[in-house]
């Protein structure tokens, strides 16, 4: 048995070690909101948050974030409106989708270490997070508009 | 046979498979093992300017030191920071930071590169690898810091480049995935010459694809299966 956090509450899955992440959050958790991408670490689509850093689910064991705190696009806020998922609506930024989870969780680990993030720091970090409906232009937009919305809650206390 | 090289004190060996980097003054990291950077690696798993403990060091913080008391890990910071002359030494930290910062963001910024390698890296690193100046985020090993590039071989960098790190590992409660069936052996050696060339200010390291399968053949356990 494996245990960790999930989106705030203890639980254990009864995988075999080398089981990747996301096998056990889709398969065994019902957490299908994170997606397969390419499977090899390459896309981004997979990314959750370890210990709150964004980390790619598809290679990483299971058995390595034994004990760990993880957060999926599920837990990010209990109704989805986390300032990075109100500005993600508000612009419309998703197409097809498929990646979009990945995107907000780099995202928001992105506006963690980057408040005020600029377009260089924007590129440093979302630059391996693809999009094959080509909606960079709209991520860029909603990020900067989830930085000044937090940084608003922020100042307002 | 056996015996310990008196001359060669502290300057570093092969261990499990893993280099363990020089502890005096040969060390070449681009910024000191300053007695603030040791501590926190040897309390806490993980130096803000170097990265953290990974492969056989990683128990020494996080099964050891983090259970002695305190004033004793001090000491042993102080010790090693007067080993590796540190006083002297990091006068040159800054500038070493400054250029280190510089590296991190080269082509992971502006235009899309059309370097292959480059684009390897961006896709599978970078997004977690990534810093700003003035300095590496906690969390965001730098490794244009990181002792894996500067070192004579790129043992280090393959073997965390298979394992990945645990929660456990390196800081605590976060993980690096596994590139073990990610990366070929002719990636890994790809993104190995990448990093040098871009990273470092030291010549290429040799035959890098064979050393990648070298490295690959002490991994006894499976560390992730493919997941597709």
């Amino acid at each position: 048995m494996i245990k960790f956090k999930l989106n705030g509450r203890d639980v254990s899955v009864d995988v075999p070690e080398d089981t990747p992440l996301l096998w056990a959050l889709r398969d065994e958790l019902d957490q299908t909101g994170t997606k397969f991408g390419c499977g090899v670490g390459q896309c981004g689509a997979c990314t959750v948050h370890v210990g709150g850093r964004a980390t790619r689910s598809c290679i990483t064991p299971v058995s390595s974030v034994e004990g760990a705190e993880i957060t999926t696009i599920e837990g990010l806020h209990p109704e989805g409106e986390h300032p990075v998922q109100v500005a993600w609506r508000d612009i419309q930024v998703p197409q097809c989708g498929y990646c979009q989870s990945g995107q907000i969780m780099q995202a928001v680990s992105l506006l963690k270490d980057y408040p005020d993030p600029t377009d260089e720091e924007i590129d440093g970090v979302m630059g391996g997070s693809l999009c094959r409906c080509m909606t960079y232009v709209r991520i860029r937009k909603a990020i900067k508009k989830a930085a000044a919305a937090m940084r608003e809650e922020k100042s307002n206390g | 046979m056996g015996a310990e090289k008196k001359g060669s004190m502290y300057d570093g060996a092969v261990v499990d498979a893993w280099i363990a980097p020089p502890l005096n003054d040969k060390n070449p990291t681009p910024t000191t093992w300053t007695e603030d950077e040791l501590y926190q690696y040897l309390r806490f798993g993980v130096a803000p300017l170097h990265g953290p403990a990974g492969g056989p060091m990683s128990p020494i913080p996080h099964r050891f030191l983090s259970q002695v008391p305190d004033y004793d890990v001090h000491a042993i910071a102080h010790y090693y920071a007067d080993v590796d002359h540190a006083a002297e030494r990091q006068g040159h930290d800054k500038a070493a930071l400054a250029r280190a910062m510089e590296q991190s963001k080269k082509d992971l910024i502006g235009p899309n590169t059309l370097d292959p390698d480059a684009r390897l890296y961006q896709g599978a690193c970078g997004a977690c690898h990534y810093n700003a100046a003035p300095m590496p985020v906690l969390g965001r090993p730098d490794l244009a810091l990181n002792n894996a590039l500067w070192l004579d071989e790129p043992t280090n960098l393959y073997q965390v480049m298979l394992h990945g790190l645990t929660a456990e590992e390196g800081q605590s409660g976060v993980a690096m995935p596994s590139f073990y069936n990610a990366l070929s052996d002719a990636d890994m050696a790809r993104i190995a010459a990448y990093l040098r060339r871009t990273r470092t200010t030291l010549p290429p390291w040799t035959d890098l694809e064979k050393k990648a399968a070298e490295i690959r053949k002490t991994v006894k356990t499976l560390p992730v299966n493919s997941s597709h």
